[in-house]
């Protein structure tokens, strides 16, 4: 008998006696019904959430033992995960329980940037914010925000507006810009559109780092997973078009390493291939060449360019336009190019002459519940980043007297050629909504912390990355560690105490009940609330983690819109003496910086480098061999921006000429997992911009490489020596095990 | 009988490494930090094993996520010298912590290297002890410890199932690594039930083991990759 059981029998006996003549004691008093009452001490309640740590914003259910919590998983409910959680996702536990989270506002106590600061009482900060907007001329404010599409942005914006300042600038991660931009020209839609590579059978990825993090990490995964064993007859292919081997990449069936910059070229070869087949109809063909009036280059031209065989550019076209549903995705470093326009439009093109728009396996519309039209402006237009840092750098526009900052932290996560980290400390005040000191935060003269979304009521709608609508929606899920709050709530706090012409335009008394209004007038428009009361439908959309919009209701994009630029060469900052492009990316392990913080991450080997606690520069093995590098060596990487000391990665998957950084990495602070640990990419790139965009072409840096000595790596794998790649250890080859099986006769 | 066991899909993984967070999240394993890290003492009950084959540009990679096998015939067991790993009923290899002294003759005879040691008490800075798992034991130094197949979670389960009078259904219970993985590549559920769907994907022809030619009779079974 196990222990468990014996205790129980002996229960039921004691407690049959105890409660004898109390009608069927084991009914009511012996068996167990905690699952029923997750409130008893000791016992787990689940409770919806909406996870914030990236844009994609996947549902998430949260174990809350005793007011703590505990364990995340995901939302199978949410069309944006449908119940996976990321590594990320995970951590947010240990932003949570951080031990270095700013619990209280901090003013700064000494000079600015070094790190002294002291707390300050809350209410006392949001006078001290109100006294800031007021001591300085409206146009003199600039707004950094997080949440470009969403409420909270959305309310930044009126905030901007109210007070007469020039529109928030929001920061994201760049390439987005361009991909919308280019999505414009090419497809006709107003933001990214949604691929369905769930159900397609070929997909070619020109540069799309989907199943990296940063896009929609789960989503698209998911998608990827199914799309080739969810069918039982038909298994999809991947094939991913770039120049480094990112986990996509790796992940994909057919990988062509194209030289950076010339991913168009080779999405406009294919194109021409396509089309001289004569299997396009008039009607696609005519449409493309909205879109590309000339000629395209030969599959020879696009060899020689892109430096890939000319058989294996023949092979992808002949693949894609032979299959049932074919389907093409772009963006990444392949928008961080100067070209990098041309080259995602060139890509997304290809989408008419395949005929995929709208249909099953292909690209479809946007979707959005429309929550934020009435909040913002009736006119929104944002402020360019790019444009911002140059207002900082006093070169144009209104000088920056006082720089809001929320949720962001674009100290770090912009190019060192915009100048930011110098210019920001010429600003007068600097107040900055962040729960970390993280390199924006060092440098503010007050903040603000925030509250994670498990302690706040949250209320976030994914940017398009499900194909359908889907508003998370939350209440906290356990007690506030400190003051902080939703940015929102942050902003209503300020608005409220401005002059009457701003506060009269921020009646809602918490985001809460802005949400609440806002699904209220629109409920006519709500998926599946016909004949619910607003609260009715509110209460059950909370009840299951958000409003989520129907498949049925998915549209086809229109179509190419106008002439896309034609394909210049891609332009590089650094002369013949930096020897590499450079191109950075985000890995795993820390995101975009977000996960710095947190031991699980630092501690989680970066799935290629197998690198833990620190960055790397992924190198190949001939470079390597060149410039007398051996594996783990410190190596200094220089650009014409800046410079860097890091560890070197030998990877026998890296382009000759091409060397990669992750994300996220080298914070001033930040707290002790992350202070003073790798270093920050960023500090290398260049001042250079997509043409026709404003974003940063943060792939067109090059940089040299030199060895400063011996070095101690924290790697989980083992490294890469000799001449030969890593190959599998003690006998793990599954092909042979297979035949072995078979062999046996089916022996499982 | 109930054999557990779980079915990866190397097809649908693709290495993101959700699952080795999970774990660490459900299970209290400890960081141990940069310097024990870079002496080969990180704790990952789950791991992504990365693999490269061929030379650029015509190089492949492969990712297979290994955790303990809970093989059928355990290298470990017969090695501890106090019985504190052993085979349960249900197929799970245990371990007592309890009992553990530390000889880490296990983790030598473990062909997958799946066992870790704990070189020294974990230490959560505060408060990140309040995310600690409640329902399983954060273990003291000088004790092993490996993938234990969420067991706690199996037996959350057959206790509700027994309060409600019926059998744990196919599904019910999810390993956190299971529940996590975003490309739905972890399958975990009884072997000896012909009728559930680990058993049903043990059958199908992409089946292999890890190092079968050991005979451990593991119970994870890897689907091979279409690529």
């Amino acid at each position: 008998m196990r222990r468990r059981d014996f205790v129980k029998a002996t229960s039921v006996a004691a407690g049959a006696t105890l409660l004898e003549g109390c009608g069927s004691p084991e009914e009511q008093f012996i068996v167990q019904r905690v699952r029923q009452t997750p409130e008893l001490p000791g016992e787990s309640g689940w409770r919806f959430s909406v996870c914030r740590q990236c844009a994609a914003g996947c549902g998430i259910v949260v174990r809350v033992v005793d007011g703590d919590a505990k364990k995340i998983e995901g939302n199978q409910a949410h069309p944006v995960n449908k119940g996976g959680v990321c590594a990320l996702g995970h951590s947010l536990l240990q932003e949570l329980y951080n031990p270095d989270r700013i619990l209280q506002a901090q003013r700064s106590s000494g000079n600015r940037g070094s790190g002294a600061f002291e707390a300050v009482a809350w209410d006392d900060a949001i006078a001290q914010v109100v006294s800031a907007i007021g001591a300085v001329p409206a146009d003199r404010i600039a707004i950094v925000a997080s949440d470009r599409s969403g409420l909270t942005g959305a309310l930044w914006r009126r905030f901007a507006a109210a007070l007469g300042a020039p529109a928030p600038a929001f920061l994201e991660a760049p390439e987005l810009e361009v991909e919308r931009r280019a999505a414009q020209l090419a497809l006709g839609t107003t933001d990214l559109p949604y691929f369905d590579i769930a159900n397609a059978d070929c997909v070619l990825s020109i540069g799309a780092p989907i199943l990296d993090p940063g896009r929609s990490q789960v989503h698209f995964t998911r998608a990827f997973a199914d799309m080739r064993r969810a069918r039982p007859t038909r298994r999809g292919r991947f094939i991913q078009a770039e120049a480094r081997m990112s986990l996509t990449a790796a992940n994909a069936d057919v990988w062509l390493p194209v030289r950076p910059g010339t991913e168009g070229v080779l999405a406009r070869a294919i194109a021409g291939h396509i089309l001289a087949s004569g299997s396009v109809p008039a009607d696609a063909a005519r449409r493309y060449r909205v879109l590309f009036p000339g000629d395209a280059p030969s599959t020879a031209d696009a060899a020689t360019q892109c430096d890939v065989p000319e058989e294996r550019i023949v092979a992808v076209a002949e693949e894609l336009r032979t299959a049932e549903r074919g389907l093409v995705i772009g963006g990444g470093s392949a928008a961080a190019h100067s070209n990098g326009l041309a080259n995602v439009a060139a890509a997304l093109g290809l989408n008419v002459l395949l005929g995929n728009l709208g249909r099953v396996g292909g690209v479809f519309a946007p979707a959005s519940l429309g929550l934020t039209r009435t909040v913002e402006p009736s006119n929104p237009a944002d402020s360019p980043i790019a444009e911002l840092a140059a207002r900082l750098r006093g070169e144009s526009g209104e000088p920056v007297e006082l720089l809001i900052v929320a949720d962001a932290d674009p100290v770090h996560a912009l190019p060192a050629g915009w100048g930011i980290r110098e210019a920001i400390g010429r600003v007068q005040t600097v107040i900055v909504l962040s729960s970390f000191r993280d390199d924006t935060a060092l440098q503010a003269n007050l903040i603000l912390p925030l509250a994670t979304e498990l302690e706040r009521f949250e209320a976030y709608e994914s940017p398009t990355s499900a194909g359908v609508a889907a508003l998370g929606l939350a209440e906290a899920v356990v007690e506030p560690m400190g003051d902080g709050q939703h940015p929102a709530d942050i902003l209503l706090a300020v608005a409220r105490a401005l002059p009457e012409s701003v506060a009269s335009r921020f009646t809602w008394a918490s985001y809460e009940a802005l949400v609440r209004a806002r699904v209220g007038e629109d409920l006519a428009r709500m998926p599946g609330s016909a004949g619910a009361t607003a609260s009715a439908y509110l209460s059950a959309a909370i009840d299951r983690g958000g409003i989520f919009g129907d498949a049925a209701a998915m549209s086809a994009p229109s179509g190419p819109t106008g002439a896309a630029p034609e394909l210049p060469g891609a332009l590089s900052e650094g002369g013949p003496e930096y020897a590499f492009g450079l191109l950075p990316f985000a890995s795993v392990k820390n995101g975009d910086g977000r996960g710095a913080n947190r031991p699980w991450l630092q501690e989680h080997p970066d799935p290629l480098s197998t690198v833990m606690w620190g960055s790397w520069v992924e190198l190949s093995p001939a470079d390597a061999a060149e410039l007398g590098i051996h594996d783990g060596d410190r190596v200094r990487v220089e650009s014409q921006t800046g410079s860097v000391e890091t560890h070197a990665v030998i990877d026998p998957a890296v382009r000759p000429g091409v060397v990669s950084m992750p994300l996220g990495h080298g914070y001033a602070d930040n707290g002790r997992y992350a202070q003073g640990r790798g270093a920050n990419v960023m500090a290398l790139v260049g001042a250079g911009r997509v043409d026709g965009t404003t974003a940063s072409a943060w792939a067109a840096t090059r940089v040299r490489i030199t060895r400063v000595g011996e070095g101690t790596m924290v790697r989980f794998g083992r490294r890469y020596e000799g001449g030969e790649p890593e190959l599998i250890p003690v006998g793990w080859a599954p092909q042979q095990t297979s035949q072995l099986v078979q062999i046996r006769g089916a022996r499982v | 009988m109930t054999r557990w066991g779980m079915a990866i899909d190397t097809d649908r993984c693709t290495g993101c490494g959700a699952c080795a967070v999970a774990c660490h999240a459900e299970n209290n394993i400890q960081t141990v930090g940069e310097v024990e890290a870079a002496r080969g003492r990180a704790m990952h009950w789950m791991r992504i094993e990365r693999y490269y084959e061929g030379v650029f540009p015509d190089v492949k990679v492969r990712f297979q996520p290994v955790l303990c096998q809970q093989c059928g015939h355990a290298p470990c067991e017969p090695v501890c010298p106090v019985y504190a790993t052993y085979r349960t009923p249900e197929g799970l290899n245990a371990m007592v912590y309890a009992r553990c002294i530390g000889t880490r003759y296990c983790a030598n005879n473990c062909p997958y290297t799946t066992r870790y040691f704990n070189w020294f008490a974990p230490e959560f800075d505060a408060p990140l002890e309040r995310q600690l798992n409640p329902s399983v034991s954060v273990r003291p130094a000088g004790v092993m410890e490996k993938c234990t197949f969420c067991v706690q979670r199996i037996q959350d389960a057959q206790e509700v199932a027994a309060q409600e009078e019926r059998e744990v259904r196919d599904g019910e219970i999810k390993t956190a690594c299971s529940q996590s993985c975003p490309a739905q590549a972890i399958t975990f559920g009884d072997l000896d039930d012909p009728e559930s769907l680990v058993a049903l994907l043990a059958r199908t022809e992409r089946t292999t083991h890890l190092l079968e030619d050991l005979s451990t009779e593991p119970s994870v079974i890897y689907l091979r990759g279409g690529r």
